[in-house]
């Protein structure tokens, strides 16, 4: 039980994460003005 | 280091997800952003908290990030320095806005602001950079009409909080503007560009891109 809801917190935040690399990938940093190196499969 | 504390992590998640080594990338890289963000936030509002500025600081955050998303401009070549300066630049300029300003300067400046903002539309949006060129001509196009609604829209707020007495919070809206609008100009590139210069001949580091 306790690993089936750890499965989903985590999922979810992979999920979370890969949404917040690809809304970057296409618009600059808010408020940040540094630019992470962009990883070869977001190029 | 937040860098090698993102990869750590997202490795971490993707051994427990069994995910593949660019899905890996990704979470690191949407990580590192996150944790960034997170970081350059905290260490701003403590700050604007301890000097007294919360409000005009973040009224300036919520001009300047906006205009820098749409907008772009120049960047700083490492975290810990774009961490220093940025929080100079949102700290100080919040802190700056709670100053006394007629009200008439006050409509001068948003008036000069928005004509400044006009040029830099047609001149200089979208601001990119060596690491995310923007080439194609329709994106550039579609950029400088979401730069043209945003300074639509950042007027008629100022100009309404300048009307109703809100003189500190349109200043921070002027400030805001000001602020990203500069780090577009190639003013602003120069700036940053100096910056990473005089810390490398310092401290050594890579060029700014």
């Amino acid at each position: 039980m306790f690993r089936k809801i750890q499965l989903m917190a985590l999922s979810a935040m992979a999920i979370m994460l890969t949404f917040i690399a690809t809304a970057n990938v296409s618009s600059f940093k808010w408020f940040i003005i540094y630019e992470p190196e962009l990883p070869e499969c977001l190029k | 280091m937040v860098h090698a504390l993102a990869r750590k992590l997202a490795k971490r998640l993707g051994d427990n997800l069994h995910s593949s080594g660019a899905k890996i990338d990704v979470y690191a890289y949407g990580l590192e952003v996150l944790l960034m963000t997170l970081i350059t936030l905290a260490v701003v509002v403590c700050l604007a908290q301890m000097l007294g500025s919360v409000p005009t600081t973040l009224i300036f955050l919520a001009v300047f990030a906006p205009f820098r998303s749409i907008g772009g401009g120049g960047h700083l070549s490492t975290y810990p320095r774009c961490l220093f300066f940025g929080t100079c630049i949102m700290v100080g300029f919040g802190y700056l806005a709670a100053i006394n300003i007629e009200p008439y300067i006050l409509l001068g400046s948003v008036t000069a602001t928005a004509m400044l903002a006009l040029y830099t539309i047609v001149k200089w949006v979208p601001a990119d950079t060596v690491k995310r060129p923007i080439t194609d001509e329709k994106v550039r196009s579609r950029q400088k009409l979401y730069m043209l609604f945003a300074v639509c829209i950042w007027l008629v707020i100022a100009t309404s909080l300048t009307q109703y007495g809100l003189h500190n919070y349109a200043l921070a809206m002027v400030m805001g503007a000001l602020g990203s609008l500069f780090l577009i100009t190639p003013w602003g590139y120069w700036l940053l560009e100096a910056i990473d210069k005089i810390l490398n001949r310092m401290r050594g580091g890579e060029a700014n891109v």
